[in-house]
């Protein structure tokens, strides 16, 4: 049996490509055709992902009057992108992406809490909530409200997202802070407080 | 700052390490990681200070009696009832000489003749507060901004308008006169 078939090590690992194959001419009793394989190897492309944007939240400064309850008034947000592309290849990556915030340091009784500075006895819960850029299930009008560690569904910003681009505008994310009340007669949260967080996003 | 620096560092840190804990053993994306900072600053209560600016003497002008009883016209006055908290401000009208007059305001002439006149309070808001002598009541605050000086207080401040009693002919002529005196404290 004439038998002439070139086969490679690398070409074992995918039979999608081929060239055009030769084959007898003749019409004989036994025919044999051959053809080539051919693929190239290529390191594993992967999701690539970047944070674009996030900046600082300074919720400035209130001024607390006796007998008052403080609420309902200090808010602030912040819109950031979330872009996506592939390792070697300007192809963007359409998600979905996983995104986590840590406060470092962890926060109070299971929430996300601002600190006193200086007084360490000082502290303000506040909320965190993600608006835009989500998918799934916990994409509701409002954001999704992330809790300490806990993850969400998202979805990448648009390919022209910048720094500059607002939730508005590019899929953009928004994170916005709203600290609980303070009770009226209440220094639990006088003075300066702050905390850092960390958003992690990745591709499954 | 580096204090904020180091934490920052720290952050990332942790974050990489709570990924890595979950992530699973096959080859993966390199997540992306960001921080920011949120800061707040709430300054306790200051106390509540009142102070009462810009108000003025009120003269009538000479008034020629005639042979019936004689309308004086009202004649007014802005001023400011400022307060350095929100909240309400209570108001006392007191007349210092005359002591003895009753509930009325009156203005005296050597200790036997009088003229009676009334006092009304307009707010900033265009509330009228009739005034009784000696009675505190509560006030708005004068609008933010009012400073005492003539011109704005017709919008931010408040507004007296003193009222005499038509004058009987055959009142004794004369200067009359007294002297009000207004005490304002925070009410709260």
């Amino acid at each position: 049996m004439k038998m002439n078939t070139r086969f490679s090590a690398a070409a074992l690992l995918c039979a999608c490509m081929s060239v055009p194959a030769l084959a007898d001419t003749v019409p004989a009793t036994q025919s044999t055709g051959q053809f080539e394989l051919i693929v190239r190897v290529v390191p594993p492309v992967t999701p690539a992902v970047t944070i674009i944007g996030l900046d600082d939240i300074p919720l400035g400064t209130f001024q607390r009057v006796a007998g008052e309850a403080l609420e309902n008034q200090i808010i602030g947000h912040d819109d950031f992108c979330i872009n996506t592309g592939w390792t070697g290849s300007t192809a963007t990556y359409p998600g979905p992406l996983s995104m986590t915030v840590y406060q470092v340091g962890g926060g109070v009784s299971g929430r996300y809490a601002l600190r006193g500075r200086s007084d360490p006895s000082k502290s303000l819960p506040v909320t965190l909530t993600i608006v835009g850029g989500r998918i799934g299930a916990e994409s509701r009008p409002g954001g999704a409200i992330t809790t300490d560690g806990s993850t969400l569904q998202m979805a990448p910003s648009f390919a022209s997202c910048t720094a500059a681009s607002t939730n508005l505008t590019f899929n953009a994310a928004r994170i916005t802070v709203t600290p609980d009340g303070v009770p009226a007669d209440s220094d639990m949260a006088d003075g300066a407080l702050s905390a850092i967080f960390a958003i992690v996003v990745s591709a499954p | 700052m580096m204090h904020h620096s180091l934490l920052r560092r720290v952050a990332s840190l942790l974050a990489l390490a709570a990924l890595s804990s979950t992530a699973p053993a096959r080859a993966q994306s390199q997540p992306a990681y960001d921080d920011f900072e949120v800061t707040l600053t709430i300054l306790p209560p200051v106390a509540s200070e009142v102070e009462l600016l810009g108000l003025n003497d009120i003269a009538f002008g000479p008034v020629a009696l005639g042979s019936a009883d004689t309308i004086v016209p009202a004649q007014s006055d802005h001023f400011c009832l400022n307060r350095t908290t929100p909240g309400n401000v209570l108001v006392k009208f007191e007349q210092l000489t005359d002591a003895d007059s009753g509930p009325g305001f009156r203005m005296a002439k050597g200790g036997e003749d009088y003229l009676p006149f009334a006092i009304r309070l307009t707010d900033p808001a265009g509330v009228d507060w009739p005034i009784e002598r000696g009675v505190q009541f509560p006030t708005p605050r004068s609008a933010e901004g009012c400073d005492g000086t003539t011109a704005p207080n017709a919008s931010t401040g408040h507004q007296i308008a003193v009222t005499p009693a038509p004058i009987p002919a055959g009142t004794p002529d004369g200067l009359y006169s007294t002297t009000i005196q207004i005490t304002i404290a925070p009410a709260g």
